[in-house]
């Protein structure tokens, strides 16, 4: 099996200090300041097989990004074993620069005042990339991404699903060995969001490009990962499968349903309390977390109590499963 | 390192610094004149004022014709020296805007140095197309001599990458320090008086003119004025180029060493 990514017992700590509020605080700490150290990342392990698309998944301040960060070479580790494509990232040599690309959803490589079309001119003598070769991928992503009228356009003049795209091909120009891919449909409506996520997946499967995603829409994650690294508080709190995820709460299955009028009756609702239910505000709606082998009873008997309007059932969202297993390790 | 791929690359970058003057059309008219109507305004009326009180004497050996001649060269070598590219590395710091450059196979250094030189190519394009305007319909009398405009370049893209070199240092200091705005604009207010942009040199005393004439300072304008007025001579010329060089040599390991230092201490703030 060949890893593209390696890493052993890695840990970073970043140093801040700590003002008292007001005045006099701030008068304090010109003299006198608390240092605080945090642990962004503790004892990560992780190795990362060659073409594969994993999700790195956590809360914010995690520590997905910071990871995102060492991966690329931008910041430092303090101390640990780090190898991707067999190149340590930290020494920043620009052969292992050609071979990988980061697209941030937050931050744009593109020359804000000019067109896009210059800045991939310029990528093109940054990475050396040959004349016909560059011409051919311009032509292929522009295709794939449907960008061709915007390509000439000013990027400041742009949507912020058009430059995500641009920002999209300015990463794969030189077509890197691995893409990080940090929050990259942040901020978009949902059809952009589905379309940078199809491009994703085609090209993909044509590149059998690495890929390694951080993004706060679990669809993303649902769509274009195979494998989720979960992260709490700079630890790796769960490493597999997309499928094992859903199954970390247990067989369960989540069910709502809608009621003609509002249910206010306490023994009616005292049927319901031991599923664990999130109503809404007018309690004319319900979401149960039901055993799978109560599943049949349940609804029987919730179709023959209430004046049921409509039933939906979906296994647990992604998020659900996150935040209740975050939750859960906590206590 | 191969040669050609840089130079290239430096082209591209100066070609885009380029594009990037000529996306605003107000403001690039605007940056390509209002240096000359403040000159105008500011200069012109306040040694106007200082020669008329003084019964149009000369002061301290200079009339007030070459006094604005002085000062049209001072002008004229600040638009090419010092730019400004790199006042906004401590901002990009801060914010985490340099991110992109580290993922690139090319020095930030680099980087930002091809930008410099297209803004200085610019401005030397700007301030030549203006003073040709202002001597053609004499508006200004200002003697050029070819011959030394042409020799005084290389030492002019001296002093210009000192410059650079000095912002670079200054924009560095952002890896440690959150606020690095006052300690540049003191640099550059101590720079202004030094270096002979407010007045001449020869104004100070004699014992500070001999203290500050071993510091970069007068690099900045102060030498690169004397040596296009003529009024130094070619083993004076010969002299401060030695001088210069080894400051330049002494602030690019400086320089090297702050950043190697200083990127190991970058967050990434704001990705």
């Amino acid at each position: 099996m060949e890893y593209s990514i390696e890493i052993k017992n890695l840990y970073k700590n970043f140093k801040s200090y700590q003002k008292s509020p007001g005045f006099k605080g701030s008068l304090k700490s010109l003299f006198k300041r608390q240092n605080l150290i945090k642990s962004a990342v503790k004892n990560f392990n992780l190795s990362v097989e060659t073409g594969e698309i994993i999700g790195l998944l956590g809360p914010n301040g995690a520590g997905k990004t910071t990871l995102m960060k060492i991966l690329t070479g931008i910041v430092v580790p303090s101390t640990g074993e780090l190898q991707v494509l067999g190149y340590n990232p930290t020494l920043r040599e620009n052969e292992y620069k050609r071979k990988v690309a980061l697209v941030m959803g937050q931050k744009t490589q593109l020359w804000w005042d000019i067109p896009a079309l210059d800045s991939f001119h310029l990528l093109q003598k940054i990475y050396q990339i040959e004349d016909k070769q560059f011409k051919d991928t311009l032509n292929e992503l522009t295709e794939l991404l449907d960008v061709s009228h915007v390509i000439k356009v000013p990027v400041r003049k742009l949507s912020l699903g058009e430059r995500m795209k641009l920002e999209l091909m300015a990463g794969l120009l030189h077509k890197p060995r691995i893409l990080f891919l940090d929050e990259p449909t942040i901020g978009l409506d949902l059809l952009a969001q589905k379309n940078i996520r199809h491009f994703l997946l085609d090209y993909h499967k044509k590149e059998k490009t690495t890929i390694v995603l951080t993004s706060h829409y679990m669809a993303d994650v649902e769509a274009l990962c195979q494998r989720i690294v979960l992260i709490n508080n700079g630890e790796k709190a769960f490493d597999g499968p997309v499928s094992t995820f859903h199954q970390l709460l247990g067989k369960n299955k989540n069910i709502i349903f809608s009621f003609s009028s509002p249910i206010t009756n306490s023994d009616e609702l005292k049927i319901l309390n031991q599923f664990n239910p999130s109503w809404d505000e007018e309690y004319t709606q319900v979401e149960i977390s039901i055993p799978e082998e109560e599943f049949i009873n349940v609804c029987k008997n919730v179709l023959n109590n209430f004046p049921v309007s409509n039933i939906s059932s979906e296994k647990t969202p992604i998020e659900k499963v996150m935040q209740s297993f975050l939750a859960r390790n906590h206590s | 390192m191969k040669f050609y791929p840089r130079l290239s690359q430096a082209n591209e970058i100066i070609k885009m610094t380029w594009h990037e003057f000529f996306a605003y059309r107000v403001d690039f008219f605007l940056k390509s004149i209002i240096p000359i109507i403040v000159f105008f305004l500011v200069k012109y009326f306040l040694w106007l004022n200082i020669y008329t009180g003084n019964g149009n004497e000369l002061i301290k050996g200079m009339s007030f014709q070459e006094m604005m001649q002085y000062h049209l060269w001072v002008l004229a070598t600040s638009l090419v020296i010092l730019g400004t590219n790199s006042f906004n590395m401590a901002q990009d710091i801060r914010f985490g805007k340099i991110t992109p450059f580290l993922l690139y196979p090319m020095p930030y250094a680099f980087h930002q140095m091809a930008v410099f030189i297209g803004q200085t190519i610019f401005h030397f394009f700007v301030i030549f197309i203006s003073f040709s305007f202002l001597i053609g319909f004499n508006l200004i009398d200002l003697p050029v001599d070819t011959i030394t405009l042409i020799l005084s370049i290389p030492y002019l893209l001296l002093c210009a990458t000192m410059w650079f070199i000095i912002q670079f240092i200054f924009g560095a200091a952002a890896f440690w320090m959150e606020e690095t705005w006052v300690l540049r604009i003191m640099f550059i207010i101590v720079a202004e008086f030094l270096s002979g942009k407010i007045f001449p040199l020869t104004f100070f005393p004699q014992f500070f003119q001999n203290l500050i004439y071993h510091l970069p300072f007068p690099h900045f304008s102060y030498f690169p004025v004397m040596v296009l007025m003529q009024k130094i001579s070619f083993t004076d010329l010969s002299n401060y180029l030695v001088s210069l060089s080894w400051q330049l040599i002494v602030l690019i390991l400086i320089a090297s060493k702050i950043w190697r230092k200083g990127i190991n201490n970058y967050t990434a703030a704001g990705m």
